[in-house]
């Protein structure tokens, strides 16, 4: 009867025991070695993103968008709107896996669309740390907005198209853009 | 006539026969392909010439791999006990049918531990050859992810090929329900907007639940392990019953 107990109570508990101290605690069996954990990945992307001169620009916000993404769309007007309001301070960053070809072609082909990020597109290297960054999905859900701060450290991760995740990125660029006397944007 | 349910058969021969499963030509020829692929795919990242890339590329390919490659190993190795009448012959030999859903506990616990070995050994020597060392990829964390998502694919393995008993239809029925799975997940994130319910999906769900943050809601926890106990109650319920 043991063995029965054991074949099916052990695959369970093994699974909620990963769970428990997986990604979260981030266990370092290895000490001593550079390890694969967030601050190793937040250096790789001061590495990877363009360079920034963070003693101007406080605040670094990242969008995972694509052109097939309806959601990542319909966004962008209000993701404009805050480059308006705070673009002189803060770095806008837009990042497609798809070719920079067929961002340029899908863009061209639209006469009154207008997206005022930095465009990076076709960088895989980028998007796969960007992927590894995002917990909750790991990239298989866009849009995926990285809110980081001028040491690039990834302070939140927001997923999807909504009008809160607006809201909650420009209550972060005003936190870090402190002394700046900015008008709340009125969102679409 | 039904073949004793409970037996006195030594865990010892038991631990000795799966061990000599390891042994066959099909899981030597899986546990190659596979040290040649994260091998390849170890040799191919070091080409970024950045390690963080590397290592970003690498997390993200290691668990589909992995749990892949554990999926083939338990459905090909009970698959064959299956069709070879295996079973059959361990049940007139002693064994009892709680040994056999021992066994299959087991097979599943060396997958995992074979491929995660397999691609340490692997990066090691990727690290060796290109000077990239993807073997910061190994933290605690990245191998618990990674096995709890082969316990958790391999689990759903041991459900179909003991409900199934066929290799190949097993195979199929596994990628359907991926494809199925994955149909849902579009549907969760495109039209409720929330890609965060597909935590309530067994192979989705698994890799959600991999690396739910500390302060989750307490019923983000339950789906995968409820899934997992399920996929072995089943298996245990058929392989009471069936005519091997």
């Amino acid at each position: 009867m043991y063995k029965l107990i054991i074949s099916i109570a052990v695959p369970v508990i093994l699974v909620v025991l990963f769970g428990q101290f997986g990604e979260g605690i981030g266990m370092n069996i290895f000490p001593g070695q550079p390890q694969a954990d967030v601050a190793t990945l937040e250096k790789g992307l001061k590495e990877m993103l363009p360079p920034i001169d963070t003693a101007k620009n406080q605040a670094i916000i990242i969008n995972r968008w694509a052109t097939w993404c309806g959601p990542c769309i319909k966004e962008i007007p209000d993701l404009n709107k805050l480059v308006d309001t705070y673009g002189d301070q803060a770095t806008f960053i837009a990042v497609s896996d798809e070719s920079k070809e067929h961002v340029a072609n899908w863009i061209s082909g639209r006469e009154n669309f207008e997206f005022n990020f930095k465009l990076i597109s076709g960088d895989l290297q980028l998007v796969a740390l960007l992927n590894t960054l995002d917990n909750e999905t790991k990239g298989s859900a866009i849009p995926v907005h990285y809110l980081i701060n001028s040491d690039y450290m990834v302070e939140k991760v927001l997923l999807g198209a909504s009008a809160s995740n607006i809201a909650e990125i420009e209550a972060f660029l005003k936190k870090k853009l402190k002394g700046v006397d900015r008008v709340t944007i009125d969102l679409l | 006539m039904q073949q004793g349910i409970y037996s006195d058969f030594p865990l010892k021969r038991i631990f000795h026969y799966e061990w000599a499963r390891l042994w066959r030509t099909d899981s030597i020829i899986l546990s190659s392909v596979f040290f040649i692929i994260v091998l390849g795919v170890g040799y191919g990242s070091s080409f970024t010439g950045n390690e963080s890339a590397a290592v970003a590329m690498i997390s993200q390919g290691m668990p589909s791999l992995g749990r892949l490659f554990t999926v083939f190993f338990v459905i090909l190795s009970l698959g064959g006990d299956y069709s070879q009448g295996t079973f059959r012959k361990r049940l007139i030999s002693g064994y009892g049918r709680v040994d056999i859903m021992f066994s299959t506990f087991w097979i599943l616990i060396q997958g995992v531990i074979l491929f995660v070995l397999l691609a340490f050994i692997a990066l090691l020597l990727t690290k060796f050859v290109t000077g990239i060392n993807l073997m910061s990829y190994f933290t605690g964390s990245k191998i618990m992810n990674l096995m709890l998502i082969q316990l958790v694919h391999g689990s759903l393995a041991v459900l179909l090929i003991s409900v199934i008993q066929r290799t190949g239809i097993a195979i199929l029925i596994y990628f359907v329900v991926g494809l199925v799975e994955g149909g849902i997940a579009i549907y969760f994130m495109i039209k409720l907007q929330d890609p965060g319910l597909s935590i309530l999906l067994p192979l989705n769900g698994s890799e959600i639940y991999a690396s739910l943050p500390s302060d989750a809601p307490f019923w983000k926890y339950l789906p995968t392990p409820f899934y997992v106990l399920a996929f072995f109650f089943i298996s245990w319920l058929k392989i009471k019953k069936a005519e091997f």
